[in-house]
């Protein structure tokens, strides 16, 4: 069995050809499926998403006993180098046998250009002190560095990696193997992550709070609703993937999040939501341009109510 | 009056645990009838859920009087300003509920 990864494996628009090749693997659990082949033949561009999408399936099928010594078909070279480039090499190790395929379509450079890369990040809900090592070692410097004079930007982005980080903790609470990549250059940041833990739909569903009959494109739409949240009386608010989504949209961004067979997609403000091939948990992809950032407090401002009825000691 | 500086615990404050940290921090201080000033210079971001977390339950618990009289936060931007502001009318919003 060929499992074919995409020739542009770059940004959410190779994620439903993706998922629909991905998803039978989901139905192998348990099964040790002989002669499988991670394809990548006809990849030409890998990002970061990429990278991160074809590590997590081969991790799934490790770890769930899908497949029986799964191989990697593809241009060595290319691979290798975006492994490196991504900072996948070190995950990957053991997992990734090499072949003697004569499928190699000649020598394809992997391009390394101006981008910053953060490397592939565990959002482990057992490592808080290393999530938030990882913010202040990895994210601020690099960021800072990078939009030095973008004092917002740098707000902005870390106002949405925040709230990524806690409703993936909301939501991932089974999985420990969370991760977390991103990259970007002057004009934007694009910031992925994965997980095969619970899943917003299944976590929905199981909230008590909506009929069984509710349709997973309807739950999707109500976790991205402002308020709306499984743990409610908690110190959760619901905000987190709305407030994202609202950013998104006044920055002319993109913003989309698969879970269990549905997708939600925000284009620039353009909304969408349609089903898709299965992923179990959760895929959150979010580019964000970096000119006329929007800060947290600018979507959340409006939602005060009670300005002047809460005293508070600001000396 | 003690200071309780949010730089150390990082310039963004983003996960429960951390919130914890701080939440525990600003309760002790005050068990042992201190004043508090919560300073943010350097702090990048706080999560929403982080700001219901530290500030709402606070504020539900000393009532509004005693968090103005106890619970002095300096170098806050307004982004913070605002993000604070939210976490306690959520948690207000939750009581409300909660008591109705």
């Amino acid at each position: 069995m060929n499992i074919k990864l995409p020739r542009n494996f770059v940004n959410y628009n190779c994620i439903p050809e993706f998922l629909s090749e991905m998803e039978i693997m989901f139905k192998l659990k348990g099964k040790l499926k002989p002669d499988v082949v991670f394809d990548c033949t006809k990849i030409r561009k890998l990002s970061s998403l990429g990278a991160l999408l074809l590590y997590k399936s081969m991790d799934y099928s490790i770890h769930n006993n899908c497949f029986t010594n799964p191989e990697i078909n593809g241009n060595e070279l290319f691979l290798e180098s975006a492994w490196n480039h991504y900072g996948f090499s070190k995950y990957l190790k053991g997992y990734v046998k090499p072949t003697n395929s004569s499928d190699f379509n000649g020598y394809l450079k992997f391009e390394l250009t101006d981008k910053f890369v953060i490397a592939p990040q565990p959002l482990s809900r057992k490592e808080h002190n290393q999530v938030n090592k990882i913010l202040q070692t990895k994210f601020t410097p690099i960021l800072n560095e990078f939009y030095s004079n973008e004092e917002e930007a740098v707000r902005m982005i870390f106002g949405c990696v925040s709230e990524i980080i806690g409703n993936f903790w909301e939501h991932a609470n089974d999985d420990t193997r969370s991760l977390l990549v991103a990259e970007g250059n002057r004009k934007y940041i694009e910031i992925t992550c994965a997980d095969n833990g619970k899943g917003i739909i299944s976590t929905m569903r199981n909230s008590g709070k909506y009929k069984s009959s509710s349709s997973s494109e309807y739950l999707l739409r109500k976790a991205l609703t402002k308020g709306v949240t499984s743990k409610p009386f908690s110190s959760h608010m619901g905000y987190g993937l709305w407030i994202i989504d609202q950013i998104v949209s006044l920055t002319k961004g993109k913003f989309f999040v698969y879970s269990e067979g549905v997708y939600y997609g925000n284009n620039a403000g353009k909304e969408l939501m349609k089903k898709c091939g299965f992923w179990k948990g959760t895929i959150i992809y979010l580019f964000l341009p970096i000119d006329n950032p929007v800060l947290v407090s600018q979507v959340v401002e409006k939602e005060l109510l009670r300005k002047n009825d809460i005293l508070l000691n600001f000396g | 009056m003690e200071t309780i500086t949010l730089e150390k615990y990082g310039h963004i404050i983003s996960d429960s645990s951390l919130g914890g940290s701080i939440l525990n921090d600003i309760s002790s201080a005050l068990s042992k009838g201190k004043a508090v000033t919560v300073d943010f210079q350097n702090v990048i971001s706080m999560a929403t859920f982080c700001s219901k977390q530290i500030f709402g339950s606070l504020y539900i618990r000393l009532t509004p009087q005693v968090f103005f009289d106890k619970i002095r936060m300096v170098n806050a931007s307004s982004d913070m300003k605002i993000i604070v502001r939210l976490g306690i009318e959520k948690a207000l919003s939750d009581q409300e509920v909660l008591v109705s």
